[in-house]
Order: structure tokens, then C-alpha cells, then sequence
């Protein structure tokens, strides 16, 4: 069942075309890697999908309901998808000023207007889960970067959206703690939650992803099963970026 | 020429009376300019439609202009031109039977918008604009952002300067003597003049305003110290 679909999506800053018409349609539970040069708009095309960017032109279809034109949106179409989406940022984000525990309960309470008990035991069990449970009554200073991204995916997993937006997780990280997110993100994909993820981790795009998109200058290059993209690229600027990854697409 | 204790322990004792006022005129202008200046901030970081660019000049003209000036401006406009307004609106109500607090009030309370403005623009910068893509993406309305994210991580950051702010706003409170208010400054030159030792009267009433300002450094201080402490803010 298709979960997401957008078509022909367009963005300019000023003069700017960072996007030149990108198509993408994924299905519910499907994990699609997003890999592609910097600069190449992967970042913003993520950001068009939960509004934080506004499109120029483009259609975009969310779940069952929400069905848009990026061209027009209005601020209930906002709402809503910024309601059944969520997104875990390069630089964590977390709000400076919570705790850990109400890091992940603040968009539960806030805007989903959810009991504050409620949201307790649902941020403990998604605390649980990303292996953050004794560090719930921290603030985000006193944790790594790698501690505070696997919040991150906390808070964006407890609000069960239709749509988990990845925006490169682990760039910010020291590379030893790399692992644990990514080890938390396979776990977030075992679980069947939909999910878009730019990343530079090519080793987890063959391994985790459903699909993997090629993206270069604003606009998709290839895209198909990881096995496809990293054994057999048909485009030479697939061949070309890959061959900078040599061991970890070859392994 | 010497320097005689007694008189300025007598004018200390005489000033301090109006302790009151120069706490007052600067505390009701600070919490008036914390609101308007927070509702002028908002406005500006939102780029609101046409009201942004209009603020925008209104607080670059009022941030050039010396505070004695716009006090003794309020009190000419007021003198002249408030019986003519009052007629014609058929109050009863005559400038010389209003206390010309109000006029000290008004003019500080400017002071205090336009530089709280600035405060809470220069704290709102500070927050990464990241912090209110995350506010947006967990599905917050703007208003809950406000609420929930860019007020709690600014106000630390201003708490310090507001205090400066509330400092400054009492050293210049000295001028609205000049509109015609009894503070302790005013009360310091009237006791000098009785005995001749102005001096001593000053130096009096300097000690005094450095008192108030030592304790309100000592106050912010501690309320920084708290929040600060609570959110440790990792450099």
C-alpha cells in the first residue's frame, strides 16, 4: 500500500533551482535510503516533505488522507502533515531546556494534547527501547552526541508517524558512536515504520533499506533495490560517486 | 575644604524617604517595557507584514534619542497641549492637577521598550533556528512554540542583561527631576541646599544608588544562577 507519494516536486531559493522535479513513492513500512553528492538537495527534498521547507510545485500524498499541492498549501494541510510526520535532525535538536523524558513527552502533550501520564509511560517504553531509560531525568548537555541522537529518535518514534524523516542521523557523530545509532535505526525499521533516510552510511543503505535513491543536482539519477544501485549502477554518475565508497558497497 | 560626615548621614537619612520613587518610575517602566518590547521582538522575528519594517524605524529614532530629551519633550508636549485636549474632550482633569509621575513613568517606559526589544531580539537570535524546525516537526502550532521552546531557552540568556537594563533604568531615573518628581536624587540636592554641603549630599545619595544596584546585580545573579543551572548549557 503506498504511504507516500510525491511527483514532480520543485524548490527554488531565489534564483536558485535545487530541486528540478523529483518523483518518489513509498510504500507503507518500506525503508528508502536517500544517497547522493552534498549539495545534491537531499536534505531539502526531506525537508519539503514535513514542510519545514515550502515546495514550489509538486503534488504530495501522505497516508490515507492527506492528499496536496505544494504550490498552495494551506495551514491546515501544515498541521496535518506536520502531525503524521516526524524527523530526526543532523544535529539532534534536542530542546536544551527538558529532560530527556520530556524531550520525547513535549510532542505527545503539546500539540497532540495527550495526558500527561499517558505520554509518560509511552516516552518511558520509547526510551526503553532506544536503550535511554536510566538517563531519562538528564538535559541534553550532559549527553553524547550519540546519546542524544538515540533520543531524538525517541521523540520522533513516539508520536507514531506515518512517515519518519532521517536527515543525515549520524554526520554530526563521533565515529564510535555511530554504531549504536544505526543499530537503533535498523531496530526503528524492523518495527515496520516507514521511513526515508539520507544518509552517507552506505553499508547501512544496502543492508537496511527497501529502496535506495541516487540523487544528484536536484534531481533522482537512479533509484531501485540496494543491490541493484550499489552492484549494478546503470548511470556512470552512480558508478562514479560509488567508487568513492569502494569496500563498504563491494563487502 | 573638608568633607563633613555628619551632613551627608543627614542627607542619606533625609533622601532615603524617597527610596520609593526611584524604585517605582524604573520597575513600572521595566515591566512595561518587558511586555512591549517582548510583543515588538515576536513581531520583528516573525517579520510580521508592514508593522516589522514600521518598528523597525520607531526603535532605530527612539534608541538615538537621550532620555533627558524625551522627558523634557513629554513634559512641554503635556504642558501645552493637555488642558487644549482635555477641553475639547470635555474632561475635567487639568495638567497642573496631575502628578508629573506619569510623565517620568511614560518617558522611562520608552527607554525600557526600545531596549528590551533589543534584549529579547539579540536572546531570540541566539537560539538556533534548528530548535524551532524541531518545535515544527513534533507538530507544534507557532504560538506553542513561542511558549514552549523559544521563551524558556531566551529567557536565561536576557536575564542578565535585563538586569543591566533595570540598573540603567534607575541611574536615569535621576532625570525625571528635572520634570518636576521628588525622587532621592531630587532629595539629595534639596537637602544640600538647606545646609549648603553638596557635596556631601551627592556623595550621600551616589552611596545609596550604588546600594540598590549592588543588591540587584547580587538578585539577578542568583535567579541566572538557577536557570543557568538547571539547563547547564554545554558551551
Amino acid at each position: 500500500m503506498l504511504q507516500v507519494q510525491v511527483e514532480g516536486l520543485k524548490k527554488r531559493f531565489g534564483g536558485n533551482e535545487i530541486l528540478k522535479g523529483v518523483s518518489l513513492a513509498v510504500d507503507k513500512g518500506e525503508v528508502v535510503c536517500i544517497i547522493g553528492p552534498s549539495g545534491s538537495g537531499k536534505t531539502t527534498f526531506l525537508r519539503c516533505l514535513n514542510l519545514l521547507e515550502q515546495a514550489d510545485e509538486g503534488t504530495y500524498a501522505l497516508g490515507e488522507k492527506i492528499r496536496c499541492d505544494f504550490s498552495h498549501i494551506g495551514s491546515n494541510t501544515r498541521r496535518e502533515v506536520s502531525m503524521h510526520t516526524a524527523m530526526v535532525f543532523q544535529t539532534y535538536e534536542l530542546f536544551q531546556h527538558m529532560t530527556v523524558l520530556q524531550n520525547v513527552m513535549e510532542g505527545l502533550v503539546v500539540p497532540r494534547k495527550m495526558s500527561k501520564t499517558k505520554a509518560c509511560d509511552i516516552a518511558t517504553d520509547m526510551l526503553e527501547r532506544v536503550d535511554m531509560l536510566e538517563r531519562a531525568g538528564y538535559y541534553p548537555s550532559q549527553l553524547s552526541g550519540g546519546q542524544q541522537q538515540r533520543v531524538g529518535i525517541a521523540r520522533a518514534m513516539a508520536l507514531v508517524p506515518d512517515l519518519l524523516l532521517f536527515d543525515e542521523p549520524t554526520s554530526a557523530l563521533d565515529p564510535e558512536l555511530v554504531g549504536d545509532v544505526l543499530a537503533v535505526m535498523r531496530q526503528v525499521a524492523d518495527s515496520g515504520q516507514t521511513m526515508i533516510v539520507v544518509t552517507h552510511e552506505m553499508q547501512f543503505a544496502r543492508e537496511v533499506a527497501d529502496k535506495v535513491v541516487f540523487m544528484a543536482d536536484g534531481v533522482v539519477v537512479e533509484s531501485g533495490t540496494p543491490s541493484e544501485v550499489f552492484d549494478h549502477p546503470k548511470q556512470e554518475r552512480t558508478r562514479a560517486f560509488l567508487s568513492n565508497f569502494n569496500i563498504s558497497a563491494r563487502r | 575644604m573638608q568633607f563633613n560626615f555628619q551632613a551627608m548621614v543627614k542627607s542619606i537619612a533625609y533622601s532615603i524617604h524617597y527610596l520609593g520613587i526611584t524604585l517605582l518610575i524604573p520597575f513600572v517602566a521595566l515591566v512595561i517595557g518587558v511586555v512591549f518590547g517582548l510583543i515588538i521582538a515576536l513581531l520583528r522575528y516573525y517579520d510580521a507584514k508592514v508593522v516589522a519594517p514600521v518598528l523597525q524605524v520607531i526603535i532605530t529614532l527612539f534608541k538615538g534619542i537621550p532620555i533627558v530629551l524625551i522627558l523634557l519633550a513629554l513634559y512641554l508636549f503635556c504642558s501645552t497641549a493637555f488642558d487644549p485636549i482635555a477641553q475639547s474632550l470635555h474632561w475635567s482633569i487639568r495638567f497642573k492637577n496631575i502628578n508629573t509621575i506619569w510623565i517620568a513613568i511614560v518617558g522611562l517606559s520608552i527607554m525600557a521598550i526600545v531596549n528590551a526589544s533589543e534584549i529579547f531580539r539579540g536572546a531570540f537570535a541566539s537560539i538556533r533556528k534548528g530548535q524551532l524546525d524541531a518545535a515544527q516537526s513534533i507538530g507544534m502550532t507557532r504560538a506553542q512554540t513561542i511558549r514552549r521552546v523559544l521563551l524558556p531557552e531566551s529567557i536565561p540568556v536576557a536575564l542578565p542583561v535585563f538586569g543591566n537594563l533595570f540598573i540603567n533604568l534607575i541611574k536615569a531615573s535621576a532625570l525625571c527631576s528635572m520634570v518636576g518628581v521628588v525622587d532621592i536624587f531630587s532629595a539629595a540636592t534639596i537637602s544640600g541646599q538647606q545646609s549648603y554641603s553638596f557635596l556631601e549630599a551627592y556623595v550621600g545619595v551616589a552611596l545609596i544608588y550604588w546600594a540598590v544596584v549592588v543588591c540587584i546585580e547580587k538578585g539577578t545573579g542568583l535567579v541566572e544562577h538557577r536557570l543557568t543551572g538547571k539547563m547547564r548549557r554545554a558551551a
